[in-house]
């Protein structure tokens, strides 16, 4: 089926943002901006090392 | 069941050790019972342990666990015996989960048969070693006294050797604080770890730590790991510290890492060569027996180990901590410290930890060199806060193209993705789904698990749609509501194989359902309110991820109800536009793009990390609306603010004072009723903050406290 979807809203951000953000291809999946927001630390695969780990192993 | 899965088991293998390193928990502190143990664990034994951890994992579903083959030292079982428990382990595990198979060696006897094994079973290799030669020998000798570093380092250069690389998991030292914490680490550096952890000394309120007065305010272990984290930032983090990574998380309200720091449930089981189940080994240390849970593989199961008193009082988070913990600033990164450390024979448990002062300065000390001091330029730019917040979800889109680079049906989508952004016209209305509100919990969830590729899918299908790109996506679809962020739902006839051909005219949808038949779907679209003033607001009452307000939100309404629902926020708006005129200039205004229907009696509410989201409940009264908007407004930046830069020094008293004098500021120049009492606390809470070390707020938020002020001298002054 077709459905014919019409954008009802744009944003003003999403416009003049283009120019002043890193190309997505570059942006890293451990950029520190998400560690800082999320507090997750992840390897550079963005794989999570979430484990309350064992004290006496690594 | 919902209480917290068993996911690590420590494994004891071989209950002797071949160094005698005068440090070590097991063989040098209160518990004594490895002399009763047998000296090797049996095949019986073995193969009972396997054949329950299976059973576990099965009835709970684990999507994986860690088995550590630990001792005594694990080696000494020779690699014939290693291949066999390995064998067993993989057998009964493999099939039914994902098996991270590790062990933990002093490494002394470690050669290539050993490595064999561990490369056909992928047993990844822990080493522990105290740093350089001299910090090494102080403990750790052989039976004869001998230096053991030696030959430690000859097993790790084995396992840096190309073809044993992938088995190499880390080192792990233990804090002495007479060496040379630089030294230390820079010896361990040079051995090229994947990864390190300090590992405090096992000590206790009865036996306390080598230069540590018990109760005193000296921080000798925090100053020492304070050094190496310095030595590690200059390095530029050549590797994870599992020690400073967990207070990193935990700082920015990330889980904790380690057992030793943060309040996260204990997910561990210790056996022991004769089957015997055992609490967290570290106990050893407290007094002879105190991991000892009187359980058995023969006659228990997992289950009912993790249904054990001990266990369960380390998995009642903040509840399990003492008072004196509970009150502490830091408690949510230090946890009360390792419970072993916890112990005195007077209280039990039920203290701080012997390490107490150590763990506060060690996250307060994490904490101030992480803090961003600099003024961010969205403190004072509402432009520059939204470019900061669209900036953070495409990093988390980032990290989920990481996560699930490689599956063909996101690469294609993630092509489709970098294509958009490549071109100024398309990546407007990629960055228009992007800025969705609830694109980022979305995000934010897929890191507490798998990636949500579904719903990235219809991300994607959505900015696709949005700028005419000619494509072809597909994928599983879970359920029959397709939700496609900021545009609407689109109704499937089924769940199944959806494929989403997107052109310049539109989208035409097609697939296999689960059912075998064709698919077909029903379009509901988003619809929106025009303001008279200001841009239009997208009413979302479908975006499954808009369920992050503190109250419940209402079921997708009927059109009729949602078009009511419309005029009276127009309606609403229209009345604080003549009550409060003025109300949307300055810099509290809120950003809101989308409106949620909250169920009844929910009021106002802001989403928790959702971005312009506001939630409204569908029977709000006018007087509520105009009263609450303009205060959430503060709520808003204050939140939005404190995603993208720091206000203040993480877990500081700062942080919870600018808090409050902004909702007291807020009440106040609200001119309500009680303006005289929200105007005294609004001061105080400024007054405090005055009072605090100039170095707890950053440039940031003293910039806010700074506002305030004068926001309170204007209209009371």
């Amino acid at each position: 089926m077709n459905l014919s979807i019409k954008a009802t809203r744009g944003s003003d951000t999403a416009r003049s943002a283009h120019k002043k953000l890193a190309p997505l291809a570059a942006v890293a999946a451990d950029a520190p901006r998400t560690r800082r927001s999320t507090g997750r630390v992840t390897d550079a695969r963005g794989s999570q090392l979430a484990r309350a780990g064992f004290t006496s192993s690594i | 069941m919902s209480d917290p899965a068993i996911q690590q088991l420590v494994l004891k293998i071989h209950s002797r050790c071949d160094l005698a390193c005068d440090h070590c928990y097991v063989y040098e502190a209160a518990d004594q019972t490895w002399r009763s143990r047998p000296t090797v664990i049996s095949e019986e034994t073995l193969d009972q342990v396997a054949r329950r951890l299976s059973e576990y994992v099965v009835a709970r579903k684990l999507e994986s666990v860690t088995v550590i083959l630990h001792g005594g030292e694990p080696l000494l079982v020779g690699p014939a015996r290693l291949r066999r428990i390995c064998a067993e382990l993989t057998r009964a595990l493999c099939p039914v989960t994902a098996l991270d198979l590790r062990i933990h060696t002093n490494g002394v006897r470690l050669n290539r048969d050993h490595l064999r094994v561990f490369d056909e079973f992928d047993v990844k290799v822990g080493i522990s070693l105290d740093g350089d030669r001299a910090a090494n020998d102080r403990h750790r000798l052989d039976r004869r006294g001998r230096s053991s570093y030696d030959r430690v380092v000859r097993a790790i250069e084995l396992l840096r050797l190309p073809e044993y690389r992938h088995l190499y998991q880390g080192l792990l030292c233990t804090v002495d604080v007479a060496n040379d914490p630089v030294a230390v680490h820079d010896a361990l550096t040079a051995l090229d770890p994947p990864r390190i952890d300090y590992l405090l000394p096992h000590s206790t309120w009865d036996a306390p730590p080598p230069g540590r007065e018990p109760g005193g305010s000296a921080t000798p272990y925090a100053d020492w790991l304070l050094r190496i984290f310095d030595r590690w930032e200059e390095q530029g983090r050549l590797m994870p510290v599992r020690t400073f990574d967990s207070v990193l998380s935990t700082l920015r309200g990330g889980p904790s890492l380690t057992e030793a720091l943060g309040l996260a449930p204990s997910d561990l089981a210790v056996i022991e060569t004769d089957g015997t189940f055992e609490q967290a080994d570290s106990l050893k240390t407290a007094y002879e027996g105190a991991p000892a849970t009187g359980y058995d593989v023969f006659r228990h199961g997992f289950a009912e180990f993790a249904e054990h008193p001990g266990v369960r009082a380390r998995q009642s988070g903040l509840a399990g901590i003492s008072e004196t913990c509970r009150r502490c600033p830091v408690v949510q990164s230090c946890g009360g410290g390792l419970y072993a450390h916890r112990y005195s024979a007077e209280r039990g448990f039920d203290n701080p930890s012997v390490f107490c002062a150590d763990l506060k300065g060690l996250v307060e000390g994490v904490a101030e060199r992480i803090t961003e001091r600099a003024l961010h330029p969205a403190v004072a730019d509402a432009d520059e806060l939204r470019l900061a917040q669209l900036e953070l979800d495409r990093s988390l889109l980032a990290r989920a193209n990481a996560a699930l680079a490689g599956r063909p049906e996101w690469d294609a989508a993630w092509r489709l993705l970098v294509r958009l952004d490549s071109d100024e016209s398309s990546a407007s209305h990629l960055n228009t789904v992007l800025t969705h509100p609830y694109l980022r919990p979305a995000l934010r969830r897929s890191l507490d698990g798998p990636a949500d590729l579904p719903r990235l899918m219809a991300t994607v299908t959505a900015a696709g749609v949005l700028a005419g790109a000619e494509a072809t996506l597909s994928w599983d679809q879970p359920g029959r509501d397709l939700h496609l962020p900021a545009l609407g739902t689109l109704r499937l006839s089924a769940p199944g194989r959806v494929e989403c051909a997107i052109t310049a005219d539109g989208l035409r949808v097609g697939g296999t359902g689960s059912d075998g038949g064709e698919l077909t779907a029903e379009w509901r679209p988003l619809e929106s309110v025009e303001l008279t003033d200001g841009p239009p607001l997208l009413l979302d009452d479908a975006d499954p991820h808009r369920d992050c307000y503190p109250v419940p939100v209402a079921a997708p309404l009927p059109p009729s109800d949602l078009a009511l629902f419309g005029k009276r926020l127009r309606a609403a708006h229209e009345a604080l536009d003549d009550r409060r005129p003025g109300w949307r200039e300055g810099v509290n205004v809120p950003l809101i793009t989308t409106v949620t229907p909250l169920a009844p009696g929910g009021g106002l509410r802001l989403g928790s990390h959702a971005f312009g989201a506001l939630g409204v409940a569908v029977d709000f009264e006018p007087e509520e609306f105009v009263r609450e908007l303009p205060l959430l407004g503060r709520e808003f930046r204050l939140r939005a603010l404190g995603e993208v830069t720091d206000l203040a020094v993480p877990g500081s008293a700062a942080g919870r004072l600018l808090d409050e004098a902004s909702a007291w500021v807020g009440r106040a120049v609200a001119d309500e009723d009680d303006a005289v009492e929200s105007l005294r606390r609004a001061r105080h809470a400024l007054d405090a903050l005055a009072h605090r070390p100039g170095s707890e707020l950053t440039e940031s938020g003293a910039h806010l406290a700074d506002e305030m002020r004068e926001e309170l001298a204007v209209p009371h002054g």
